[in-house]
């Protein structure tokens, strides 16, 4: 691995959550220091990746930038529960890596892979209170949503690939619209566009921290990236850009709307985040506003988060009436709501009002202004709607500022904010670089201000329209919902356990011979119909001359195998079925592969040992079976026993390919330095599938284990005096 | 069965099957052997022991059979890993000592002997005690 390749931070990301995790157990602060040292070395490092594309320099950076401030913040947030600092940090970084990861990748599969590790990292964020099923709950809903999008998309990039000849991106060309739908699939449920947005809100259940990282700058953003990537790949598709349109424009309203009816701050946040990622999707035919807008939204949708949390960890709750007044007490917070919804709203100096007057200028000679018209009007009743009831009133009950560290992170999400707004120069060259990549050649010349112009009266419009509308929608308490997507996935999911279950009922509650009886009642109908019809009954024919030993060996093994038969005691039917085991040994020693039977011959002897444990507490005599059972049996074993030996015998009529048996016979002593082939071959030459072997043998000593421990009676082990 | 001619028998021959087993394992590169092989001798050895003196096996308050044959795994994996300065894993590396070739091989063998030994062990462990239950 080059060091400060895209795979270093990747990897940086994977050790230094297990570093945290690891060094919070002896000291937090020390946990703290990693991971502020660790973030900000990542962020410095996406400055110089002049490797890979804009688009996906951007998002890094973006991505990193949020991480480095919630990193910080998350120090603050956990310092009054440091003992669950670590796993919570490590849950972080586990994400942040497989996030860095997905805009690394160079292939879809990559792509995916990592997409799906964001999926499962979230899940366990999402999650991280596991005591509340609410979290639970929470946490499998985003789970099955969005790795189920995740599904759709493989299939897509399936697509995709077998079109283009090509798994990577760079020579990925056009797509058709099958491939499209699906993917879009993955990116409406990653984004938690409409109708698959209820597991955004639900998702709320996680720590603000990871709330803010999540939902502004990670995971939902994965979405975007992915449309801007794809745009001109689909470009003739008819499908991407309708479909886009439409659900974005959906979401949008869905989005506006849930965040003017909540009451919780946190869910207002998802609604507007809902939303937002709507504009994003409407914007996918432009992508310089899109990425302008994005940026935006990730630097104060953070913010505001951090915000929130700021308020939950002083004042326990996010009830916006609740929380009345609360801003009056505290000028850091105040700053923070009031310059992160200002540039929500595009307020001027801004860097939300740099981007919003660059979506509007883009959208100008489109109809889907207008109903962006309402959209952008309902993120200025949502703002009142935040901030109203938090200045209006004296209230001494919430009189407690937080620490100074624990505003540092939002402040400067907010002071970049505005720096950016006043500055927009600064991110000229990236975007020009990565629109030229992405086809579009245009002069970007960001300014903060254009003068009076068409887009500057449209945001004017929408400002006074929120403020004449506010006192109408802001204030009121509205009857939360159940969204009706929300609750046809909640049938299906129970539809789905129901049957599940039935399933599982339907096979699973016999005894042990009802299992042999299905296992190989299947084995005899698939494999023996297989068999019969496309092999046929012609068999390599017997060689002749088998030795007096031979035939005597074998007897042996049939002589033992019916004395297990027949035998009235148990103990008698072990020493049956070991007279039959140690027979095969001897078989394996003729036909010259001693290794096997030695191992035979052991495995023999461990198995009676074990057998007579078992047996030992029954009562030795058996009792004869009913006939009608003993007939069932016969055939079944017959019949499993009969196609074995002729799939055996089958086999091999085919010719063999010996060329890894010549190279093992070959080398073994030149480069395994080891006489006994067999030997060289399992612990050198496919050791790695030895490596795999070994470990299902430990998995069946801690399985058998777990068996007994299953038990009733089970002691578990007492601890040392 | 816990005669004394077992008892007294069962000493010497949980100390000779043990040798054995380190035989088996040793000779294993060159002739019929192994690690496979050698950890089931040495695993039936202690079993033995156990059913004669009615104790389970390794002393449970120092190793569990499990803890020894994850430590297996661990070898294997660590010897697996060594030749990683060549690139590549899970290729042999060789040293030579006067006549002997010695090599990572040798580790990875080892380390199924832990992993057969443990798991075999351990399994009957849990069958022995299982017995004391009520």
């Amino acid at each position: 691995m080059e060091l400060f390749s895209p795979s270093f931070y990747v990897a940086l990301c994977f050790v230094l959550g297990a570093t945290a995790l690891w060094v919070n157990k002896v000291s937090f602060i020390s946990s703290c220091f990693t991971v502020i040292a660790g973030s900000t070395l990542i962020l410095a490092g996406q400055f110089y990746m002049h490797e890979l594309s804009g688009l996906s320099q951007i998002f890094s950076l973006m991505c990193s930038g949020v991480g480095l401030l919630v990193a910080i913040y998350s120090c603050s947030y956990f310092s009054q529960k440091r003992a669950e600092f670590g796993r919570f940090i490590f849950f972080l970084f586990l994400f942040f890596g497989s996030m860095l990861g997905l805009l690394y990748s160079e292939t879809l599969i990559k792509l995916f892979v990592y997409w799906e590790m964001t999926s499962i990292t979230s899940f366990l964020l999402i999650g991280f209170n596991y005591g509340s099923s609410k979290a639970r709950e929470a946490a499998r809903t985003g789970l099955l949503v969005t790795g189920a999008g995740g599904l759709f998309m493989l299939a897509g990039f399936v697509f995709l690939g077998i079109e283009n000849g090509s798994y990577s991106i760079s020579k990925i060309q056009s797509g058709s619209s099958v491939a499209c739908a699906l993917i879009l699939m993955g990116i409406f449920t990653k984004s938690a566009q409409f109708p698959f947005q209820f597991w955004l809100p639900k998702a709320m259940k996680a720590p603000t921290p990871a709330s803010a990282f999540l939902h502004s700058a990670a995971m939902v953003k994965a979405g975007p990236y992915l449309i801007l990537l794809l745009t001109p790949v689909f470009k003739d598709v008819f499908l991407w850009g309708a479909a886009l349109k439409w659900i974005g424009l959906a979401s949008a309203l869905v989005g506006v709307w849930m965040s003017v009816s909540k009451r919780d701050l946190k869910e207002i946040l998802a609604g507007l985040t809902i939303s937002a990622l709507g504009v994003m999707c409407i914007l996918s035919s432009t992508p310089k506003a899109l990425i302008l807008f994005l940026l935006a939204h990730s630097l104060y949708k953070s913010a505001l988060f951090m915000g929130v949390g700021i308020l939950d960890q002083k004042f326990g709750t996010r009830d916006i009436f609740k929380l009345q007044g609360v801003l009056r007490n505290n000028v850091f917070i105040l700053a923070v709501f009031s310059i992160s919804l200002a540039s929500m709203v595009g307020l001027i100096p801004m860097f939300g009002f740099v981007a919003k007057e660059l979506v509007i200028k883009s959208l100008l000679n489109d109809w889907i202004l207008f109903p962006l018209f309402i959209v952008f009007t309902g993120y200025g009743v949502s703002a009142i709607r935040i901030l109203w009831p938090m200045l209006n009133s004296e209230n001494k009950n919430l009189k407690s500022s937080p620490e100074v560290y624990f505003i540092l992170a939002p402040l400067a999400g907010c002071v970049i904010s505005v720096v950016l707004g006043i500055l927009p120069q600064l991110l000229n060259s990236i975007i020009e670089k990565t629109l030229a990549e992405l086809g579009v050649l245009t002069s970007l010349d960001l300014h903060l201000w254009h003068g009076v112009t068409k887009p500057f009266l449209f945001s004017m419009g929408i400002i006074l329209l929120s403020f004449l509308l506010a006192p109408f929608i802001a204030l009121k308490v509205y009857k939360g919902r159940v969204g009706i997507s929300e609750k046809l996935y909640e049938h299906f999911w129970r539809l789905v356990r129901v049957y599940s279950q039935k399933t599982v009922n339907a096979w699973h509650h016999f005894g042990t011979s009802m299992y042999l009886y299905i296992f190989f009642g299947f084995a005899l109908l698939i494999v023996g119909g297989m068999f019969l019809t496309y092999w046929g009954a012609v068999f390599l024919p017997l060689q002749d001359g088998a030795l007096f030993y031979e035939w005597a060996t074998a007897a042996l093994v049939v002589a033992g195998a019916m004395l297990a038969l027949r035998a009235d005691n148990i103990f008698v039917g072990v020493v049956g079925l070991a007279l039959s085991g140690y027979g095969m040994a001897l078989l394996f020693i003729l036909f010259s592969s001693p290794d096997l039977a030695l191992t035979q011959f052991l495995v023999e002897t461990m198995t009676v040992i074990l057998v007579c444990f078992i047996f030992i507490k029954f009562p030795s005599n058996v009792p004869r079976r009913r006939k009608k059972r003993v007939l069932v049996n016969s055939v079944f074993s017959i019949g499993v026993g009969v196609l074995t030996i002729s799939i055996m015998w089958k086999v091999l009529s085919y010719p063999f390919s010996s060329s890894a048996a010549n190279y093992f016979l070959k080398n073994a002593k030149t480069l395994g330095h080891g006489e006994n082939v067999v030997n060289v071959a399992i612990v050198d030459f496919r050791a790695f599938d030895t490596l795999g072997e070994a470990f299902v043998v430990f998995l069946a000593g801690v399985g058998v284990a777990s068996l007994f421990k299953l038990m009733p009676g089970y002691q578990p082990k007492r601890e040392k005096e | 069965m816990s005669t004394l001619i077992i008892r007294v028998a069962s000493k010497y021959l949980v100390a000779i099957i043990l040798l054995y087993s380190l035989f088996m394992f040793l000779r294993g590169h060159n002739f019929p052997g192994g690690g496979f092989i050698g950890g089931l001798a040495a695993a039936i050895a202690w079993s033995m022991y156990g059913i004669v003196y009615k104790k389970t096996g390794i002393t449970r308050n120092k190793f569990e059979a499990s803890t020894i044959s994850a430590a297996g795994l661990l070898i294997m994996l660590l010897s697996g890993i060594i030749s990683f300065g060549s690139k590549t894993i899970f290729k042999g590396v060789w040293f030579d000592i006067g006549p002997i070739k010695l090599g990572t091989p040798l580790l990875f063998d080892a380390g199924v002997y832990l992993v057969v030994f443990g798991a075999v062990v351990n399994i009957v462990n849990f069958f022995e005690e299982a017995f004391k239950w009520k």
